[in-house]
């Protein structure tokens, strides 16, 4: 459907209209009110910089924890039982023999 | 040889703790983003949301990546807090169609006429434009009114608005031809009511 040209006019007109902003005449305390503000965020904004690093420093902890107790793991699984040196075949019949 | 960013040297001088440095960034960028704000938000809003935007700069000024301007990355800012107003006040307002203001009708009107286009561009910041802007703008979602203004009234690309909305570019795509045709949908219906 073709687009209608008076709506094509009047989204020409808003878009002029958008642009052309409203002067805004600042408040002389508006300033005064921004610094005021930023002065009392510094201690928000150390503490919030300490929490960021405490969380860093507690994520590197858990992941480095959880990998050392996977290779632990993994390390056990795989070396169970080589330190044995008598064949499991033979114990058993080590065992039934001393049941005679 | 690159000269240094003059901006460089002060924001690092308020990340070093020295927050009064941080007004001659302010003072050099205000009329900037009260350009940006006014254009979008209630004029009684105005310098609320533009002290809001320089306090997000300032708290996230230690992630200002130095390879953009500061500008640029204020800008953003700026954008992404009107965005934010809006979607804040979407939940919160109710607002009045302005359908049967002598005013508009006025004008919608001259918009009709054909031969009146030098009449009604005469005043293009009259008040009765304004509202009837304003009504249009929040018939969208806060979304979709941020696309429009970005894409269709200031005419930045896809991907500067994607950037605002930390979107992808096929969804800023998307969105921003489906919030066009919604809000000439509603002129649409504005100008029918008028006829």
């Amino acid at each position: 459907m073709k687009r209608s040209r008076k709506t094509e006019r009047l989204e020409s007109v808003l878009r002029d209209n958008f642009n052309a902003a409203p002067e805004i005449t600042v408040s002389p305390n508006w300033q005064q009110g921004l610094l005021e503000r930023l002065h009392q965020l510094k201690p928000f904004q150390i503490q919030a910089k300490f929490e960021r690093t405490v969380w860093r420093f507690s994520w590197i902890s858990f992941t480095v924890s959880a990998t050392a107790a996977v290779i632990l793991a993994l390390y056990i699984y795989t070396q169970a039982g080589n330190n044995a040196d008598v064949d499991p075949d033979g114990n058993i019949y080590t065992s039934l023999a001393m049941l005679d | 040889m690159t000269v240094p960013d003059p901006d460089h040297k002060i924001i690092n001088s308020v990340l070093n703790g020295n927050i009064d440095d941080f007004i001659v960034l302010v003072n050099k960028y205000r009329a900037r983003v009260f350009l940006l704000t006014a254009k979008r938000i209630p004029v009684n809003d105005v310098e609320d949301v533009a002290q809001e935007a320089f306090i997000r700069a300032f708290k996230s000024l230690d992630t200002f990546s130095r390879q953009k301007p500061f500008e640029n990355w204020l800008s953003i800012i700026t954008l992404r807090t009107c965005c934010d107003y809006w979607r804040k006040n979407a939940r919160l307002k109710e607002f009045t169609a302005p359908a049967d203001d002598s005013g508009h009708l006025k004008w919608l009107e001259l918009v009709a006429c054909r031969t009146a286009s030098d009449e009604y561009r005469k005043n293009i910041r009259n008040e009765d434009v304004r509202e009837l802007l304003n009504w249009t703008l929040k018939k969208l979602q806060p979304d979709d009114r941020s696309l429009v203004e970005m894409i269709y009234f200031e005419g930045h690309s896809l991907k500067e608005a994607a950037e605002v909305l930390d979107w992808g570019i096929s969804k800023t795509k998307v969105r921003a031809m489906r919030a066009r045709s919604k809000m000439r949908r509603l002129l649409d219906k504005l100008l029918e009511a008028q006829s």
